[in-house]
């Protein structure tokens, strides 16, 4: 089926997650009283995954972030009061929607870097799990089985691979505060690390 | 396997936007989202979870873009990352002070492995999570949009729907229908191709039936009954009468005693349709009807005590949620004055 929600998964990890810091960056130094960058960035994913085709987006980047612009432009449209300034502020941010800085890209490159050194920083577990699952593309209980560990244990991994993921690129590459470099295994209990320290910038 | 999903919120989650404790929340939901992302890819859900999964996505846009995240990150552990996976066992502290000083990257990206070669199997396996969730029957889930407000709300098969100010359906999906009532207002579908499950709005007397095109649909309260249709193609069905005709690309269909369908211009079309980016667009109307589109949109009404005066008629593209501004600019362009007091707008001759 065209445009199935894994099609759209792959095409949005290829085009958007890569801009995702740099969308981050862009609406923190364009904060909307009232509005969480989180949100934003959540209902700009549900809005890219509910779109019916892709096929005619050509500049994912600019796309991104203008849906992003959109979601803030029908806040601004519910809220009932809106300041003044917030009002100018969203004009300008309506000017740069267009041109993404150029040292952004510079930026992106990086982050990608960095997201590697979190991948690479998970515990050895998590990452066995993770090239059994996707790169020889075993089935969960296939790695199971083949590791000697039960299927709920996989799928921790697999949900602690996912977490840490998309921490990295909230945090824009960056590695989260004051966090031991290995825990333990996730076998058991509340082992998923805290998406904190976005703000550590 | 994801616990305590549901107790937290219900209803309409746009109600609940707090201050300081969103992060925290979206912490919550993002950890929530890989916790289901990763049953996901198990296999199929069993029928319960299935359910909670879908009453969770159905709560909170929130939800259904963190578990779009999430899956997208899952995506994203593939070829590119294989370096990063199969890093030594004790590299470097990878995150240090120092990163940026160490020079050439530890883990360049890679692409030695084909993104689909690894995805073959996840995305036979989230299709059929996927198809199952969406196929499961469940309980209408109602929607609505204030005053003043325009809401896009994405449905699990991909089909997304606009509802206009003060605006409310019930979705209802099930194995072999995605039926949807327009109680009141206003809305536009962009229906996800499906053709052995039809998507079917209901609106008073009008019915319309769509395997996968872009509609809106208008209830008796906001004028005429009609539909608008933007691509593709629809049957409609007036309930009384059992009459149905079926309408293509660029016509309205409009139910008054019998359904007659009509070409629109694309440019009209637009025009109408303007309501999606909160404007509303005029082309010769009277200032009555203008006045009373904005009174739809806000608390702020405009009035216009001389009959003659309100019949004059006026063109522009407006912000719907600035009668205001609109009065000004028709004060303005007609020679007219304006008188404002609290909520209320009185336009007089001069």
């Amino acid at each position: 089926v065209q445009g199935s929600p894994t099609e759209r998964a792959l095409w949005l990890a290829e085009f958007v997650m890569p801009c995702e810091p740099a969308l981050r960056r862009w609406l923190s130094r364009h904060r909307v009283p009232g509005l969480d960058v989180d949100d934003i960035i959540q209902e700009t994913y549900a809005i890219l995954t509910a779109l019916p085709s892709v096929a005619e987006i050509r500049n994912a980047k600019k796309y991104t972030f203008q849906t992003a612009y959109s979601i803030i432009l029908a806040y601004l449209r519910r809220a009932r009061i809106v300041s003044i300034t917030t009002v100018a502020d969203v004009e300008h941010l309506g000017v740069t929607v267009d041109a993404p800085s150029p040292e952004s890209e510079v930026g992106d490159r990086e982050e990608l870097r960095n997201v590697g050194d979190v991948v690479a920083a998970l515990p050895k577990r998590v990452r066995e799990v993770f090239i059994l699952r996707r790169m020889d593309g075993l089935s969960q209980r296939e790695v199971s089985q083949r590791l000697g560990i039960s299927e709920n244990a996989v799928e921790k991994c697999v949900a602690r691979g996912v977490q840490a993921l998309m921490s990295a690129f909230q945090r824009g590459g960056k590695p989260p505060l004051n966090t031991p470099r290995r825990e333990q295994e996730p076998e058991t209990g509340s082992f998923l690390p805290k998406i904190r320290g976005k703000k550590s910038v | 396997m994801p616990q305590d999903h549901i107790q937290d919120r219900n209803g309409d989650g746009n109600e609940a936007r707090k201050g300081d404790s969103v992060s925290d929340e979206s912490v919550r939901i993002y950890n929530l989202a890989a916790e289901w992302v990763a049953r996901a890819d198990r296999g199929p859900l069993p029928a319960a979870e299935a359910a909670r999964l879908e009453q969770w996505l159905m709560e909170d846009v929130r939800h259904r873009g963190a578990y779009a995240r999430a899956e997208v990150a899952f995506a994203y552990m593939d070829g590119r990352m294989e370096d990063a996976l199969r890093a030594p066992e004790a590299p470097a502290p990878a995150w240090n002070a120092y990163a940026g000083m160490r020079g050439a990257p530890a883990f360049h990206v890679s692409r030695r492995r084909l993104l689909w070669m690894s995805g073959g199997i996840a995305a036979t396996a989230a299709a059929a999570a996927a198809t199952f969730i969406a196929t499961r029957p469940g309980p209408a889930v109602s929607y609505g949009a204030r005053r003043g407000e325009i809401r896009v709300v994405s449905l699990p098969d991909g089909s997304l729907m606009t509802l206009d100010t003060a605006s409310s359906v019930a979705v209802k999906y099930e194995k072999h229908i995605r039926a949807v009532e327009l109680t009141v207002g206003r809305a536009l579908f962009n229906v996800a191709h499906d053709a052995v499950r039809p998507f079917t709005v209901s609106a008073g007397n009008l019915s319309v039936r769509s395997l996968g095109n872009t509609f809106a649909v208008q209830n008796a309260d906001v004028g005429l009954p009609q539909v608008l249709v933007q691509d593709g193609m629809v049957d409609v069905a007036l309930r009384s009468t059992r009459q149905s005709v079926r309408a293509g690309a660029n016509t309205r269909v409009i139910a008054s005693a019998a359904l007659t369908v009509v070409a629109v211009d694309p440019a009209v079309m637009s025009q109408e349709l303007a309501w999606r980016q909160g404007l509303i667009a005029f082309e010769d109307v009277s200032i009555r009807t203008a006045a009373a589109e904005f009174a739809r949109y806000s608390d702020m009404h405009i009035v216009i005590p001389d009959p003659a005066l309100a019949a004059v008629t006026i063109t522009g593209l407006f912000a719907a949620n600035n009668p205001a501004g609109f009065a000004h600019s028709a004060a303005l362009s007609l020679g007219l004055k304006l008188d404002i007091q609290g909520q209320k707008i009185t336009l007089l001759r001069l």
